[in-house]
């Protein structure tokens, strides 16, 4: 026991994936254990400082369960598809690239979950709440919310037209800080457009996002 | 007893504000802002410069880029060019929500750029808000 340890201990990251991406393999349990020997500080240190970087009260609050689910669903996307997350990495004689690799995967899976549990916050308050739940976050965290809540949008919008941009911007002005209607048709650039066409514009970029 | 004076400074925002004050009341506004009279003049004289010359206001405001720019470079920062062209060919009509799609591309693209407009959107509407008042 203690010399098959000591075989997964030594291996090479390239057998190590070959390994962990054979289930017919006679240590590819071993290799797994090997596999979350190595990698599973890093990934749990990775998505604890994203989600800290959120900086959300309510995600604050919950942090450990919220580090878990992810972790779990970083470790699931590895078998996923055949492990060809594991399979795709080329560079194999390369364990630092394989961390930069790795690292690529965390942050995007991280600011998934985070987006979408942020958007499910979001649903439940009214406009207010929501605005001041958008003041406790950090800038960064504030970035890539709005670029994730953009392609929400643009994704939501199935018809092409030329005034889609601009009625994602109105939205946005409208949510994403404490401007109303007035003070936007005060401004001499959104007066062509009339309180009431905004008003309507931005309710119906509301439902757009709920479905 | 003394007296403190409280300094304040003036934003991009607030002082083009200012300058389209029908009522002329600048020198009284001025005289609570202190440090910033300088800024305000220059600002001033840039803003007739631009008034008087619509294809500078124009190339100005049409640099604006599509991408998404540098956190802590964002074109929108401290660019009090780009808000005085922004604020003369908008009083004009010459740019408005309908037309200008470069412009609400780059915002929607661009956080940062978003963040430093809303600002000035919010600054603007609320000094414009204490001078119809009279609290400035």
């Amino acid at each position: 026991m203690d010399h098959k340890r000591q075989g997964t201990n030594d291996m090479t990251l390239g057998d190590l994936l070959d390994n962990c991406t054979n289930p017919n393999s006679p240590v590819w349990e071993k290799s797994w254990q090997e596999f979350l020997n190595r990698y599973q500080n890093f990934i749990y240190k990775l998505v604890l400082n994203r989600c800290k970087s959120w900086n959300l009260q309510r995600i604050q609050c919950q942090l450990q369960e919220e580090v878990d689910d992810i972790v779990f669903i970083i470790i699931r996307h590895f078998i996923k598809d055949d492990y060809r997350f594991l399979k795709q990495f080329q560079n194999r004689d390369n364990p630092q690239l394989f961390l930069l690799y790795l690292s690529t995967l965390i942050n995007r899976i991280t600011r998934r979950h985070l987006a979408v549990h942020f958007n499910k916050i979001l649903d439940n308050l009214d406009e207010d709440q929501t605005k001041d739940t958008l003041k406790e976050i950090s800038p960064e965290a504030g970035w890539e919310i709005y670029e994730e809540l953009i392609q929400t949008l643009r994704n939501s919008i199935i018809n092409k037209h030329p005034n889609n941009e601009r009625n994602i911007h109105l939205f946005l002005m409208y949510t994403w800080t404490d401007m109303s209607i007035d003070m936007l048709t005060h401004n001499d650039f959104y007066k062509p457009m009339g309180q009431n066409a905004i008003y309507t514009l931005i309710n119906r970029m509301r439902n757009k996002i709920k479905v | 007893m003394s007296s403190s004076i409280i300094v304040h400074k003036l934003s991009i925002g607030k002082v083009l504000s200012i300058i389209q004050d029908d009522q002329n009341r600048e020198k009284n506004i001025l005289e609570n802002y202190p440090e910033s009279i300088h800024y305000y003049n220059s600002l001033k004289a840039r803003f007739n410069k631009f008034e008087n010359d619509p294809n500078l206001a124009n190339s100005i405001f049409n640099s604006i880029p599509k991408q998404c720019c540098q956190a802590n470079k964002s074109f929108l920062k401290d660019n009090d060019d780009f808000f005085i062209a922004y604020t003369i060919l908008s009083k004009k009509q010459d740019i408005h929500i309908n037309n200008a799609k470069q412009f609400i591309h780059h915002l929607n693209n661009c956080y940062w750029c978003f963040i430093e407009y809303n600002q000035f959107i919010n600054d603007e509407y609320f000094t414009n808000k204490e001078i119809e008042t009279g609290v400035l």
